[in-house]
């Protein structure tokens, strides 16, 4: 709370009876503001130090010999992650874990560093996975979601330097980032971490299926069995958060299937479909893992969601239909839930998730039975009266519950 | 302070040192390289038609990266792509004597005196060749110098260190 805030609400309090005038200037004598003042000064110099010393070794760092760069390197790294514990000890939370965070990337600096010096060349990620481990061990040390984040980012960003420059997949930093970071998101249950680490982990996947080469749809079993294991949280907010990126995979899958189905040959099939009698047991054992983790925690109804997942892909032919019924049934459902569970984060995804069904419907159905400029018309006629309909709904709503849970 | 805290001194004490070594190990082992590895001169090639210069280094392709398919020496067919493989090398007579390629193996063979044995990976193989990578494809140079050896890149003697735990490293470029 800062000292401007607590002088002009503190008066409206005097005003109130709520404190007396003397309490008042009590209260705003606790956020004296000259020490907070005087505890920026040696920040701010040794910021200033700081910058000085690194332009100028910036500036000469090519005359520098390579060992006394990489001794450099070291003593700035220990250098961060002993500044970094002092000044949590005392007490200047953000400032510490900053710290510890620049000495976690200065690490990777040295070992790019190393790197260069013996003109190496990187086969697999090894290097990068002792990275993101010193991430991961700091971010338990630390207990810091911020530490979290970064080392959720090197193994990312470690992922898709091998997919793209190695054309190789490291299982195992997948596991250590799966195993490791997961750990954490589930003893903090915090919804910024979840969706963090659903995202970064279908992408992961994606990026799998990419270099293997495999059919498009084995990418839906480590996703959905992800979705299944969200089942299993017992909150709410994170356990949506868990799913929310698999369906917007699968919802961005049945799109594609919609909008692309015509123009498909038969080797864009084999680019796509996974052996049937695999993938459908497969599938078929998550949801059934899914629905289980749905009951215990009764929500059975949200087994609806598996609708995306409908393996319509499989059949002779309607396949663009189906997938368009499962899109609108899909976003339908979200949005009732919304309502049911008066849910701002969904009654907002659902909109977004209906607008997007009916383009798609709108960008594809109608060439063959229905006059172009009509369907346009009566298209955009539609999409009017359903966000008028869909805001007033959500206004309501957001009215009745004042704030209600966020997501 | 709090028994957590001196605890959590430790920790990062220990996760220090482990960082250390991390990085002072790898370049120490490169360091051995140096002092302890045989060195041999191989030949560079021409890189296929690509952008040699890649930000900090230039992309580097040898006479020995490109294998013809009569020199697998196994029974066993071809490896595929991203396998390990032995490279037998052997000095040639020239002047100067850069060592050439004498065979190829999938598990590690015995070298004769005048011979060195160095692993690669199979990067890809065909009817007329197989294209093997070393990890010493790489040559980092400080910025704005990459130009010039661009151009020379294809015809140059590479001095290679060999140590005989098979790690091996690229100590320099020299003009042929």
């Amino acid at each position: 709370m800062s000292r401007k805030w607590v002088e002009k609400e503190g008066l409206g309090w005097v005003e109130k009876n709520i404190i007396s005038r003397e309490q008042y200037d009590q209260i705003v004598h606790l956020y004296a503001e000259q020490k907070h003042a005087i505890g920026m000064l040696p920040l701010l110099g040794s910021v200033l130090l700081g910058l000085g010393i690194l332009s100028f070794i910036a500036a000469n760092w090519q005359e520098i010999p390579q060992l006394l760069r990489l001794l450099m390197i070291v003593v700035v790294m220990v250098g961060f992650y002993a500044g970094g514990e002092q000044f949590l000890r005392k007490g200047h939370g953000k400032l510490g874990i900053a710290l510890t965070a620049l000495g976690l990337v200065s690490f990777g600096a040295g070992i790019i560093l190393v790197g260069q010096m013996f003109h190496l060349v990187a086969y697999d990620l090894t290097s990068f996975t002792v990275w993101g481990l010193a991430g991961i061990v700091l971010t338990y040390m630390y207990r810091s979601r911020f530490l979290y984040l970064i080392s959720l980012l090197i193994f990312t960003g470690a992922q898709w330097y091998s997919t793209l420059e190695l054309h190789q997949f490291s299982y195992a930093a997948l596991v250590i980032m799966a195993v490791g970071l997961g750990y954490f998101t589930w003893q903090r249950q915090s919804t910024l971490l979840t969706w963090c680490y659903s995202l970064s982990f279908v992408l992961q996947c994606l990026m799998l299926v990419f270099v293997k080469d495999w059919p498009l749809l084995w990418l839906f079993i480590p996703v959905m069995a992800l979705y299944a294991a969200g089942d299993w949280i017992r909150d709410r907010s994170s356990g949506y958060a868990v799913q929310t990126v698999p369906l917007i995979a699968a919802y961005v899958f049945a799109v594609s299937m919609v909008l692309l189905w015509d123009v498909r040959s038969s080797s864009d099939l084999d680019e796509i479909l996974a052996q049937p009698a695999y993938y459908l047991i497969a599938l078929v054992v998550l949801f059934a893992i899914s629905v289980l983790g749905k009951l215990r925690q009764a929500r059975g109804s949200s087994a609806f969601e598996w609708i995306l997942l409908a393996p319509f892909v499989y059949l002779p032919g309607g396949i663009e239909v189906l997938y368009l019924l499962a899109l609108f049934f899909f976003s339908f459902y979200v949005l009732w839930r919304g309502y049911m569970e008066q849910w701002r984060f969904k009654i907002n995804f659902g909109t977004v998730l209906f607008l997007c069904s009916t383009m798609v419907a709108y960008g594809k159905l109608t060439w063959d039975f229905m006059d172009k400029s009509l369907f346009f018309i009566i298209g955009g006629l539609l999409l009017l009266a359903l966000s008028w309909v869909l805001n007033r709904r959500k206004k309501q709503v957001l009215e009745d519950t004042k704030g209600g849970k966020t997501s | 302070m709090s028994q957590k805290t001196i605890g959590r001194w430790t920790q990062l004490i220990i996760l220090l040192v482990l960082q250390v070594l991390f990085l002072g190990g790898i370049a120490g082992s490169y360091y051995a390289v140096g002092w302890f590895g045989q060195e041999i001169r191989i030949k560079t090639a021409p890189v296929d038609p690509r952008d040699l210069l890649y930000g900090d280094y230039v992309t580097l392709s040898y006479e020995i990266s490109q294998l013809r398919p009569e020199l697998w020496k196994d029974q066993a067919p071809v490896p595929a792509r991203g396998s390990k493989v032995y490279v037998l090398l052997k000095q040639g007579s020239g002047n100067p004597a850069v060592y050439e390629a004498a065979g190829l193996y999938g598990s590690k063979p015995s070298a004769q005196p005048g011979e060195v044995i160095l692993q690669g990976r199979v990067d890809s193989s065909w009817d007329q060749a197989i294209r093997v990578t070393y990890g010493i494809e790489k040559y980092y140079v400080p910025e704005g110098t990459g130009k010039e050896l661009e151009k020379e890149a294809g015809n140059m003697i590479a001095k290679v260190k060999i140590a005989s735990w098979g790690q091996k490293k690229l100590e320099g470029l020299e003009n042929f």
